[in-house]
């Protein structure tokens, strides 16, 4: 197929993938890595470049997305019970899924490290949606939560971009570049926005934009990855987004309209559906080695932090999605894993998005305040006070 | 009959807004104290993204709130007090565990 043929073909399975989300309330991404598996092994598509690059960038978009809905003074407030958790959460099944992969599995240590990297995040998204759902993001478990993920987040992004330096010259001006950006942006930005803000044209997105090409150039450069300078960009501009919503929405109107679909059908079609099958042992074994270490870790701690919700937050923790499948392409495309290894990881990260929400959901999801009162509350005959939260 | 509490759920469908306008006529008529309960569908199912749940949020909670006022101006305008909860879940479940915890009925 040409160039224009494959994008037509994945207009067409993007557009495809935004109705069913919205018909049936899945997540929009989950249906276009599925999509994505479809096209991929039915017309045997191969990724053509310009997918690979949209895909990547994508990935730092979303990076740099997920640092920026940090909530800054949560974490600060809830510093010692995320720290712990959001530690523990990331270096336990780091370390068990690690020594799997290398001395069960025979993956060699880099691909190893990758396999760990991916299965040891929490997915923000996925338990911010249960904890608004419930309402419970009101309350001090929920904010807990929150906080813990953040900090499994930038573990993981930080190991990803720490653990595949390699030490050259370009090394220097990649943190360089990163450090000045972290410092720069968050002090341009009010003057940026008041003078350029504001228009169809967006210049301010293209500014984080052009900062996230500018690192992502440089950290391949260094033989590295530009997710956690992506991430502290984000979290610096964390409280510029909280002032400016409506710059925050427009950049995520772009990123899911044009960046992030792409990112998630190169994900699928990258996934071959026969070595899944023909490994089908080895991935429940690491899902297992995901599931494992995370209870192991988390519920003592969670029993201290977040009781009587234990269970409930560790199978939060548990989650995972975005992160992994942005570790997972990341090491495909750098020919760190080969098809198979990136297909049984994307394979546990999707499992273990919907596993351990579905359980959590069905069995341990606990009553927010007002539910536990016996009595229902009077409200005025005006808009009651729960909508808007 | 008597009635002291009367529970109806809302959520803007045709069949919803006649069961309203039924409770409020038999609220007026009772003078049992009425409650609409509005519950909310779940949100994006292992989203990606923060900005995919905030939105859909976003959508729901405008739509709710649209039909609690409109809700409550149809109780004000019989001249009763409405009393709205909103509650997120599975419809029926939430429906029969609020109604057995508010005790209506009785």
């Amino acid at each position: 197929l040409s160039d224009i043929a494959v994008a037509a073909l994945l207009a067409g399975t993007i557009l495809a993938a935004s109705t069913v989300s919205v018909e049936f309330g899945f997540s929009v991404a989950l249906v276009e890595l599925l999509l994505g598996l479809i096209v991929g092994n039915a017309f045997h598509v191969d990724a053509p470049s310009w997918l690979a690059f949209l895909g990547s960038f994508a990935g730092m978009v979303l990076t740099f997305q997920a640092g920026a809905e940090v909530d800054v003074p949560q974490l600060k407030r809830e510093w010692r019970a995320s720290l712990s958790i959001g530690l523990i959460s990331f270096f336990a099944p780091f370390a068990v899924l690690g020594t799997l992969c290398y001395f069960a599995l025979g993956w060699n240590h880099r691909q190893a490290e990758i396999g760990g990297l991916a299965l040891s995040t929490t997915s923000l998204a996925v338990v911010y949606a249960v904890l608004v759902e419930t309402g419970l993001n009101r309350e001090l478990v929920g904010k807990r939560l929150m906080s813990a993920t953040f900090v499994t987040d930038i573990a993981t992004v930080a190991g990803l971009t720490v653990l595949f330096v390699k030490p050259t010259l370009w090394v220097i001006p990649f943190a360089l570049a990163s450090v000045a950006l972290v410092v720069a942006l968050p002090a341009v930005s009010p003057w940026f926005f008041r003078r350029y803000g504001d228009r169809v044209i967006e210049p301010e997105i293209k500014l984080v934009f052009a900062s996230l090409l500018l690192l992502m150039w440089l950290g391949g450069r260094a033989n590295s990855q530009a997710a956690l300078p992506a991430f502290v960009l984000g979290l610096v501009m964390s409280n510029h987004y909280v002032q400016h919503r409506k710059e925050q929405e427009r950049m995520r109107v772009v990123a899911f309209a044009f960046l992030t679909p792409f990112f998630f059908l190169k994900g699928g079609m990258s996934v071959s559906a026969a070595a899944l099958w023909a490994n089908l042992g080895i991935l429940a074994l690491l899902f297992a080695a995901k599931m494992v270490p995370k209870f192991g870790g988390v519920y003592p701690l969670a029993r201290r932090y977040t009781a009587p919700h234990a269970t409930f937050t560790t199978l939060l923790m548990s989650t995972g999605l975005t992160f992994g499948t942005i570790t997972s392409l990341y090491g495909l495309n750098a020919g760190i894993i080969d098809r198979t290894q990136f297909s049984l990881l994307i394979a546990v990260v999707v499992l273990s998005a919907i596993v351990p929400t579905a359980i959590a959901q069905r069995f341990f999801q606990p009553q927010t305040e007002r539910e536990r009162a016996d009595l229902p509350r009077v409200a005025s005959a005006q808009a009651p006070e729960g909508v808007s939260g | 009959m008597p009635f002291n509490r009367i529970l109806v759920a809302i959520d803007g469908s045709e069949a919803s807004d006649r069961a309203l306008a039924k409770a409020i006529e038999l609220a007026v008529v009772t003078r049992a104290q009425l409650t609409a309960l509005a519950i909310e569908g779940p949100l994006p199912a292992y989203a990606a993204t923060v900005g995919e749940v905030e939105e859909v949020k976003r959508e729901k909670d405008l739509f709710f709130e649209a039909l609690a006022v409109r809700a409550g101006a149809q109780a004000s305008e019989a001249g009763i007090e409405l009393a709205i909860e909103l509650r997120a879940g599975h419809a029926a479940e939430v429906i029969s565990d609020f109604a057995a915890a508010g005790e209506f009925g009785s």
